[in-house]
């Protein structure tokens, strides 16, 4: 048969290109093993995909928002309401950050539930959680930004809070403002951080992160119903590509319509002499400032980093009371209480 | 789920996303720019007067916020600026200001309108001393003497001040007199020389143009047992109309133009000031009036004009200005067929009370019959409220379409006030001046013989029993006929 | 090379999902130009009070801050008022009314301008900005920039 227009121009970039292709094919396309068909292990990749819609969004408004205090309110209400569409790409970046955060939240969840940080998974859990803060950060630098009242005085809270952990505290604290106080310096440092340090940290641990899953594999469970099948995989190429697509659709569909149902708002101008009635950080931060709230300074401080640690060497943990109570399923138990602890703290400070 | 199961799934989502991007799309383009909370910028002395007086009267600030004055950059310094040359200024907080912002003062930018008001009824309205109402206020119900505030009468103070305005009088240290401020009456005198009071009607300080086309602000004044325009506004089809449709008058639009802008129903201020297609927005008042129904006797309002050999705008001119308002929403021969109908009620009162009423009343004062005291006796009350309330709520009620006004507030009432009252008081006052035999015992003849020549004109024959036979049997016709429709008869 | 075979059913779900799909980026797309490309239209507008007119007597020049914070200078040239941005069009420095002589002066680099902001000697090279007047009655407005959620 003769070969097609399409045939030579592949086999063009194919000579020029010395690669074996045949191989690149068989590796990329790998088997994904049968139990990721259930959507509930989706979780992970949500985050992923969230995590590119932010670059896309975020490099879109790096094109209007000029990050000195003067400026940023007002480029910010410029996008929103003046440059076209600039209310649709705000709203979408507003959106996809609380959606990464719950899905990631649900992910670490799934994770943890499934106990399969355990051996040999240790290492890429602790990376797991780096990326979790990592991604809390972005948030809280993100939300700054906008220097609005809540941003700002929120940025003050923060700092004031890092002010107070002990050894580290000041230096901590006069690091992230750039000074003795909240001012420029603050807002240019919070800019680099959220545009450059932590998004390039987040891509280089969430690769490190699925080079760990991709070379441990997948946890693997057998379902009943899947005792029978003869394989134990499917293909990546085109049956698991087409799941993802799938996923990233829907979540594109509800982004959208959350922009438009909701789209994201703008307080009043930063006054650094008027602090409002009502100081509130961002919802995934309740939790915490509702402890800090009903503890003492050290006690809510230490205790963060103490729950912080906790979560971070779970994997040791668990090994540890693994071998002292066999019987129980500890890990279920610490887990169920930390949760609900976590989500009682949360909906109480959402309340007041 | 198979693989073309999952095409679909795609196809299904994607076209909902592609759903979702359309209402993006329809979003963007319905962008409004205005309703944001826009920038308000004033002057530095502004700016001052702002930052106190937002702990001290902070609904007063927060009023001016959301002004179009705001909006447009003007501040407090700019209306209550005063020069050393003005007689109510004083030093506050180192600048020199007054309180009292007088419609000069307003036609810094808002000539036009000022220069139509002050040659409008509403500007003379503080004009009432010497008047009969002054005399109740200021003697009759009141004192200027031992119970007078500052040497005024509290019930003028109180009562007829507040809706015409009061004299506003400067003290020594450069504030207003209690007595005559606060006052926002339209017809206030100014301290600067100039009539009126734009916050009669605008309402300080939001100045809003929709309170003033609500018809609760010219209710304020316009209303009550002597005109009760408000009332008869509400009565007609016109104020249920507006009660019906409020949401659809867009009261804050500008141009507010009947027809165009709304449609729904005319206010006050649509047919006595505000702009159509082909007139424009007068603050002059009386531009569409053709009777004057306030005196006595109704006239037609260029009448004293012209008996002074002034020329002004004439009474068809004028009807004309008003037509054009009615026209918008009733055909011609509505309108028309309309005008015919006041006309001969307002020609009644004149000719069956008001004239020979006021004729009675002026023969007995010239001729002694009546002191010359006002309000000294009951025939005096009675014949004011002839005129001055049961008659003004008729010619008003048939003004502006209010039946029940025009019926039982207004001729009713008229009729009763005339022949249970007005006349029998007559009779006894002329009989006693006659059985006296004083100095004014001819006068006295000379009013009864009056008052049996009007009595016995057609229209007011049937008092003396000398309806016409043919008429009376068609009465008793009709009340027979009537009467069936109850069991008890 | 044969073409692969593909059943009927397979080839209209493809087609249709990617049909779908394409349409989806193409209109998202086209939003995203429009974000990237700042409007063209005229930005709005607010007109603003600024003084009565015994305020600003003939020859003089009035300050005045638009509400971006821009400063404006209005002249009383006698004729008209005029309104003129007073950032010098040369390096940006604030330009100077000097009344004696009619002129706008940048100390900067001895700029000069007119009563009427047109370059007379120096290095700016294009006349200064103007704004729009507007006077009704003894009140003098200016049509600046719009601006948006700002308290005084």
């Amino acid at each position: 048969m003769s070969e097609s227009k399409i045939d030579l121009a592949l086999d063009w970039v194919k000579k020029r290109i010395p690669v074996d292709w045949q191989e690149l094919k068989t590796i990329t396309n790998e088997p994904v093993p049968n139990h990721l068909k259930h959507w509930w292990f989706a979780l992970g990749g949500t985050p992923a995909i969230l995590f590119g819609i932010q670059i896309v969004t975020g490099i879109f408004l790096l094109f209007y928002y000029v990050p000195t205090p003067e400026e940023a309110y007002s480029s910010v209400s410029k996008i929103t309401h003046e440059v076209k569409f600039g209310w649709y790409i705000r709203s979408l970046h507003k959106w996809a950050s609380e959606l990464m955060i719950v899905t990631v939240i649900l992910h670490m969840a799934r994770v943890y539930f499934t106990n399969a940080y355990r051996k040999p998974r240790e290492l890429n859990w602790m990376v797991g959680v780096v990326i979790f803060f990592t991604i809390l950060g972005l948030g809280f630098t993100g939300y700054s930004l906008i220097y609005d009242q809540l941003s700002y005085w929120a940025a003050v809270v923060g700092t004031e809070i890092a002010h107070s952990v002990p050894i580290v505290g000041p230096f901590a604290s006069d690091f992230i403002r750039g000074g003795p106080e909240v001012g420029a310096n603050t807002l240019t440092r919070l800019y680099v951080f959220h545009v450059v340090i932590f998004p390039a940290a987040l891509a280089s641990l969430v690769g490190l992160h699925i080079i760990f899953v991709r070379l441990h594999g997948v946890t693997e469970f057998e379902f009943d119903e899947e005792k029978s099948l003869k394989h134990k995989t499917y293909p990546l190429f085109p049956d698991h590509v087409m799941t993802e697509l799938i996923l990233v659709m829907l979540i594109f569909y509800i982004l959208s319509m959350m922009a438009v149902i909701f789209p994201a708002g703008l307080g009043e101008r930063a006054n650094p002499l008027s602090t409002p009635e009502h100081i509130k950080p961002e919802w995934y931060f309740y939790a915490s400032f509702k402890w800090l709230k009903l503890t003492n300074v050290y006690l809510g401080i230490l205790g963060q980093i103490f729950f912080a640690g906790v979560i971070f060497f779970w994997p040791f943990i668990d090994q540890i009371l693994v071998k002292l109570l066999p019987k129980y399923e500890m890990s279920i138990i610490i887990g169920f209480f930390g949760f609900t602890f976590y989500l009682v703290l949360t909906v109480w400070e959402a309340i007041t | 789920m198979s693989l073309n199961t999952k095409r679909i799934v795609i196809l299904i989502i994607g076209v909902f996303f592609l759903g979702a991007l359309l209402v993006v799309g329809a979003v963007e383009n319905n962008k409004r720019v205005v309703g944001k909370k826009a920038a308000i910028k004033i002057s530095q002395t502004s700016k001052r007067c702002v930052e106190c007086h937002t702990s001290t009267s902070p609904s007063l600030v927060e009023q001016w916020r959301n002004s179009k004055h705001a909006l447009r950059g003007v501040g407090c310094i700019d209306c209550h600026e005063a020069q050393k040359t003005d007689k109510d200024a004083w030093e506050h907080e180192g600048k020199l200001i007054a309180v009292i912002v007088s419609p000069a003062d307003c036609s810094k930018c808002h000539s036009k309108e000022n220069e139509q008001f002050q040659s409008s009824h509403h500007a003379d309205a503080g004009k009432i001393l010497g008047s009969l109402d002054n005399v109740l206020a200021e003697v009759v119900e009141g004192n200027t003497g031992r119970l007078g505030l500052d040497g005024q009468s509290p019930a003028a103070i109180n009562g007829c001040w507040q809706c015409h305005g009061s004299v506003v009088k400067i003290m020594e240290n450069g504030r207003p007199d209690p007595s005559t401020w606060p006052n926002t009456g339209i017809g206030r005198i100014n301290p600067d020389g100039s009539k009126g009071s734009c916050t009669a009607c605008h309402s300080r300080h939001q100045f809003s143009v929709s309170v003033s086309r609500q018809p609760d602000s010219c209710g304020k004044c316009h209303m009550g047992p002597d005109h009760p325009q408000k009332e008869i506004y509400e009565e007609s089809k016109h104020g249920i109309a507006f009660k019906a449709f409020k949401d659809d008058m867009k009261l804050d639009a500008q141009p507010w133009r009947v027809g165009i802008e709304y449609t729904a129903a005319p206010t006050c201020a649509t047919c006595h000031m505000s702009a159509t297609d082909d007139m424009e927005v007068t603050h002059d008042v009386g531009r569409r009036i053709s009777w004057n129904l306030r005196p006595p006797v109704s006239e037609k309002i260029d009448a004293k004009a012209i008996k002074a050999g002034e020329t002004v705008e004439s009474w068809e001119d004028r009807r004309d200005n008003m037509k054009n308002v009615c026209s918008k929403c009733h055909s011609e021969s509505y309108v028309d067929g309309f005008y015919t109908q006041f006309d001969s009620a307002i020609n009644l009162y004149n000719d069956k009370f008001g004239k020979p009423a006021t004729e009675i009343i002026n023969m007995m004062k010239a001729g002694g019959v009546l002191t010359p005291t006002a309000f000294d006796e009951e025939l005096e009350w009675t014949y004011f409220y002839l005129w001055h309330h049961e008659g003004r709520r008729a010619r008003h009620g048939a003004s502006m379409m209010a039946p029940d006004y025009t019926q039982w507030h207004g001729f009713f009432e008229v009729a009763e006030r005339f022949y249970i009252h007005f006349v029998p008081e007559v009779k006894k006052a002329c009989r006693k001046a006659i059985r006296r035999k004083g100095s004014n015992a001819t006068a006295a003849k000379e009013v009864l013989a009056k008052l049996n020549e009007i009595l016995n004109r057609e229209e007011h024959q049937w008092f003396l029993s000398k309806m016409s036979q043919e008429e009376k049997s068609k009465r008793k016709a009709a009340a027979e006929e009537f009467k069936k429709r109850y069991a008890q008869n | 090379m044969t073409i692969k075979k593909i059943s009927r059913r397979d080839f209209i779900t493809t087609t249709l999902m990617g049909g779908g799909l394409f349409a989806g980026l193409v209109l998202w797309s086209v939003y995203a130009v429009q974000f990237l490309f700042p409007s063209m239209r005229k930005p709005p507008t607010r007109k603003v009070f600024v003084a009565t007119t015994d305020k600003i007597l003939v020859g003089d020049s009035y300050k005045f801050n638009d509400l971006k914070g821009n400063k404006i200078a209005i002249v009383n040239t006698g004729k008209e008022y005029i309104a003129l941005s007073t950032k010098c069009t040369h390096l940006g420095c604030t330009v100077i009314w000097k009344k004696s002589e009619n002129v706008f002066y940048c100390p900067c680099h001895d700029g000069y301008f007119d009563a009427e902001g047109k370059v007379i000697k120096g290095p700016p090279p294009k006349p200064l900005n103007k704004y729009k007047v507007e006077v009704v009655d003894q009140a003098i407005y200016l049509h600046v920039e719009e601006v948006y959620s700002e308290r005084v």
